[in-house]
């Protein structure tokens, strides 16, 4: 049984429809990361579930009660906006203990509470401060203490991570990943950020267009992309698009550009049918010489050589124009822009996908 | 170097009509005023310069009382174009900013066609059974709105009003959205949002709508003297007395350079408060 259930939503502003039809179960206690580009509807998604959109059509379900019409107010939905939305003329202390004061809680329960919540949060003995005399890291703790401090059925986070630098950005990704787990919620975070997203999840569901395109634990999403936009969304990874020439039992062959593709699939494959191959960069190298057995071998020159400390990207380009990238250990990494290299993975590596119609 | 020096001199130059304006249109006409203020009258007889006019003023009951009403109409035209004003510029603040600027130019139009159309206006409408009151009569009997102290406020609650609600509208515009929707995400009704969030938020645009309106309304002339009865006096009609009807320009100096005295005061204390406001 779905802690959370979208069953069908759809939103539309005007012409444009911004969520599609989605459907999506999340499970009590689990952390669900809804990924994709800008303008994909993850955040009109977010916002319909906190109650700050009112869905055209669908069904919204928090622990088996409808709450498609319940405002904002009465569902009892913890929120952590990307810019904190932290009331400035209250102290750390009042921020986090606007929500029980709302609910009329005797102040030694607000007191204790809010305690609490700060601890949880590492923010103990800022209480006094307010929210503009801490660092933008703390102001995110803030408002995370604020938004379990009311002990909410559900936990939203919208873009967290987006206004921290880089480095704070690792430290308060395991930091909300320990709050929600100790804290036993359910919660959903809003990203564009693929890493965050691999990182943070119990499991991803990968947005564009308004519609949910895969939803599953990150690493099979990242090694079984379902659709073509998410081979080019999540990871880097070489996409080749092709016409199947064979398809038998997992594996099969696509022609592409003059070269020919064997992979497995997932998917039935006809032949004729528009396909893509899945290649990460990762897997791919460069090597001179003679190609090897159970490898796919494409004669390349060397057209971009990119230091990235322990790794060095190469873009490479065939002789009909197919560009492909490989990502190799630094160590391994002697060839230099404009060599004729070949660049090869193994069979296994290659993934083909069905293409976009 | 040389650059700069020049750069100054072009600003300063152009500077000049302006500080020549203000110097000729109100330093030096100041300055006439408090002297005259300070000299002795067919009213008030002293030696030198003093401040006889002031302790005339301040111990005759008559003028303590012009004092003390004008003082009283422009705070409480001031409370309450306030109060109207807030839930306007609530309003402005969740339009869009090109409709929000349109209502803002369309409420300053009455301002724009000058306070005496404006307080004609109102003379022909709160007359004695005139279009408004008229219908009203058999249930609230023949009510004096013209000729009245009421007659005032609602000539200078009029006058200020797209002042406050311009001045209160561009603070509240500055509130973000987000803080409202966290805190309905926490539980909060209308209400409480309103008295948590934007009222203490919206403080520093309030006392500055407030500095505003006291001043516009403390020296208001047009609505006391048309809307206002005989027993109405304000201190700007009490000015224009002294100068029209006795020709005591001293008596009429001290007036003035004393409603200056007040309204300074009051702003003073107001732009402490706001000050304050803004810093907690």
């Amino acid at each position: 049984m779905a802690y959370l259930e979208l069953d069908r939503i759809t939103k539309r502003y005007g012409t444009a429809t911004a969520v599609a039809d989605l459907s999506l179960s999340v499970v009590e206690g689990e952390m669900l990361c809804l990924l994709g580009p800008s303008g994909c509807g993850k955040t009109t998604t977010l916002r319909a579930i906190a109650g700050f959109e009112h869905v055209d059509s669908g069904a919204i379900r928090l622990g088996g009660v409808d709450v498609t019409d319940i405002p904002p107010e009465k569902r009892d939905i913890g929120l952590v906006f990307q810019n904190y939305a932290l009331f400035p003329h209250l102290s750390v202390e009042e921020n986090v203990a606007f929500g029980l004061r709302m609910r009329k809680r005797p102040a030694a329960e607000i007191r204790a509470t809010v305690a609490e919540a700060l601890r949880l949060v590492q923010l103990d003995g800022v209480g006094g401060r307010l929210p503009r005399q801490l660092s933008g890291g703390q102001q995110q703790r803030v408002a995370l203490a604020r938004a379990i401090a009311i002990r909410p059925r559900l936990l939203l986070l919208d873009e967290p991570l987006s206004n921290l630098d880089a480095k704070l950005r690792d430290t308060m990704r395991d930091e909300i990943r320990r709050v929600q787990r100790e804290t036993g919620l359910t919660a959903i975070f809003v990203t564009h950020d693929q890493s965050e997203a691999l990182a943070m999840a119990d499991r991803m569901a990968v947005m564009d267009h308004g519609r949910i395109v895969q939803v599953d634990t990150p690493a099979r999403v990242y090694d079984n992309p379902a659709h073509p936009f998410i081979a080019g969304f999540i990871g880097q990874a070489n996409l080749i698009e092709g016409r199947v020439v064979e398809a038998s039992g997992g594996t099969a062959l696509i022609e592409a550009g003059g070269l020919r593709i064997g992979g497995h699939c997932r998917a039935a494959l006809s032949v004729g049918q528009s396909a893509m191959a899945v290649i990460k960069t990762d897997r791919s190298r460069l090597m001179r010489g003679a190609g090897v057995a159970d490898e796919t071998t494409v004669p390349v020159r060397v057209t971009m050589r990119t230091f990235l400390g322990p790794f060095v990207s190469f873009t490479c380009e065939n002789a009909t124009g197919v560009k492909l990238s490989a990502l190799m250990p630094s160590a391994d990494a002697q060839f230099e822009a404009g060599e004729s290299v070949l660049l090869s993975w193994r069979v296994e590596d290659c993934l083909i996908i069905p293409g976009v119609a | 170097m040389a650059r700069l020096r020049s750069g100054a001199s072009v600003s300063a130059w152009l500077l000049a009509p302006a500080s020549l304006l203000l110097i000729a249109g109100i330093a030096v006409p100041l300055c006439a005023t408090i002297w005259l203020s300070l000299s002795p009258n067919v009213l008030v007889h002293f030696d030198g310069k003093g401040l006889g006019n002031f302790q005339y003023l301040f111990k005759s009951k008559y003028y303590y009382g012009v004092i003390i009403r004008s003082l009283r109409i422009a705070a409480e035209a001031t409370v309450i174009a306030l109060i109207v004003a807030y839930p306007v510029a609530l309003t402005l603040r969740r339009m869009a900013s090109r409709r929000a600027s349109a209502v803002g130019l369309a409420m300053m139009l009455p301002v724009l066609s000058g306070p005496l159309v404006v307080v004609l206006g109102w003379m022909i409408l709160l007359s004695d059974g005139g279009p408004l009151l008229a219908p009203l009569t058999p249930y609230i009997g023949r009510l004096r709105i013209v000729g009245s102290e009421t007659g005032i406020i609602v000539g200078i609650v009029h006058f200020i009003l797209p002042f406050t609600v311009i001045s209160l509208a561009s603070v509240l515009r500055l509130i973000p959205e987000n803080l409202v929707e966290a805190a309905r995400s926490l539980g909060a009704t209308p209400l409480e949002i309103f008295r948590r969030v934007l009222l203490p938020l919206s403080l520093p645009g309030l006392l500055s709508a407030a500095i505003i309106g006291f001043s516009l309304a403390a020296s208001s002339f047009i609505a006391p003297h048309y809307l206002g009865g005989p027993a109405d006096v304000t201190l700007t009609a009490l000015v224009a007395q002294f100068v029209l009807a006795t020709f005591n320009g001293e008596m009429a100096a001290a007036v003035a350079v004393l409603l200056l005295v007040l309204m300074a005061a009051i702003i003073f204390l107001l732009s402490i408060a706001a000050a304050r406001s803004v810093r907690t």
